[in-house]
């Protein structure tokens, strides 16, 4: 009796070519090493786009004015303003058509930028920046805003308006998990799930910004 | 040339760049035809006539695509028929284990069984690639002892 092992490496490889290439590693965009998942990014104000970065070269760009101050390094802060919440007839006013959209100062454009999770990814919504302007005026989180990096996330829940300021590469990084689990014309319950869970993460991590001591 | 042989091949080019960026290009390269000819191979697949399927070459393709109608037991069974003398004995799907059982005695030597066991494992790897292992069962040898001739008495 023998008992033969069939191995076929060849055939194995071969099976294994027809499956999609695994996804390549992120690089640093600016020395090209090696990224793990997590990693920080730059805000390239010109682009308007993240440019993901190692340690290294974040640091680089940590001086402010560095690079002309086209690549501006996130903050990581995450802020909560209890005491100043959006109501009804401001998120009314706000003409925001979905339940979550996230608003960033854009400096190249100079003006206010509102996004929204969509299918296909992030999404411009025409923006009132009169009616911005009169809803955020008195807004600690508002005041504390600072362009290009950081956004005020808000999502509408029944009868609660949330509101948050993150760095905007959160705000990608929401938009990006729904995209993968986005089914049908609002996104279907795997989306909420997402949305969910993503926001009670959120209110673990974000504090009350420290007040002002006011002239 | 086999899948396998194919295979093989395809690795011996490919181990021969060592450079990171250049290796993923060439697998993508490969990745890239198998996906034209196998998407293609698809379309063939229902127009084939059904003695095609029982070809080594044209099955080894269609499984390499996991595009054979036939089951593992049928697939083994044409393999089969191009070594006479072995049936299936016991064929575990769960674990991919095969055992033949040659059905005619031979020689009785065992002579030609080193010859088969290497063409029944071709074969296998061209028309069931998921078998893990196969064992050959052999006939025990039965030796006839008689009586010796009676000797002549002088």
């Amino acid at each position: 009796m023998s008992v033969r092992q069939l191995t076929g490496p060849g055939t194995a490889l071969l099976r294994r070519l027809r499956e999609p290439a695994p996804p390549q590693p992120e690089r640093c965009e600016f020395c090209d090493v090696h990224l793990p998942g997590e990693h920080r990014h730059l805000a390239d104000r010109d682009e308007r786009a993240l440019v993901c970065v190692c340690p290294a070269c974040a640091l680089l760009f940590h001086q402010p004015g560095a690079a002309g101050g086209r690549y501006r390094g996130l903050s990581g802060r995450y802020l909560v303003d209890p005491e100043h919440q959006l109501d009804e007839p401001a998120w009314q006013a706000l003409r925001i058509p979905v339940s979550t959209a996230f608003l960033f100062r854009d400096t190249a454009l100079d003006r206010l930028v509102t996004l929204y999770p969509s299918p296909a990814g992030a999404a411009e919504a025409e923006l009132d920046e009169a009616a911005w302007q009169t809803v955020l005026d008195g807004s600690r989180l508002a005041a504390e805003l600072e362009p290009d990096t950081e956004a005020l996330l808000l999502r509408r829940t029944a009868g609660r308006i949330d509101c948050y300021l993150v760095p905007i590469d959160v705000c990608y990084e929401l938009v990006g998990r729904l995209r993968l689990c986005w089914h049908g014309f609002d996104g279907g319950a795997e989306a909420r799930a997402e949305l969910d869970g993503f926001f009670g993460r959120l209110s673990e991590r974000a504090r009350t910004p420290k007040a002002q001591v006011r002239p | 040339m086999t899948a396998e042989e194919l295979g093989v091949r395809v690795q011996q080019v490919l181990d021969q760049l060592d450079d990171a960026g250049q290796r993923e290009a060439a697998e993508e390269l490969v990745r890239t035809l198998m996906d034209f000819y196998g998407a293609g191979l698809a379309r063939a697949a229902e127009l084939l006539p059904a003695e095609a399927l029982g070809d080594e070459l044209v099955a080894g393709l269609l499984v390499l695509h996991d595009l054979h109608p036939q089951d593992l037991g049928t697939r083994i069974g044409h393999a089969l028929a191009a070594v006479p003398g072995w049936a299936v004995q016991r064929l575990d799907v769960e674990r991919g284990e095969l055992t033949l059982r040659q059905t005619d005695e031979g020689g009785g030597c065992g002579c030609g069984s080193a010859q088969d066991g290497e063409r029944v494992e071709q074969l296998l790897a061209c028309f069931a690639p998921e078998l893990t292992a196969v064992e050959l069962a052999k006939q025990p040898t039965l030796l006839q002892i008689g009586t010796r001739p009676v000797a002549e008495v002088r």
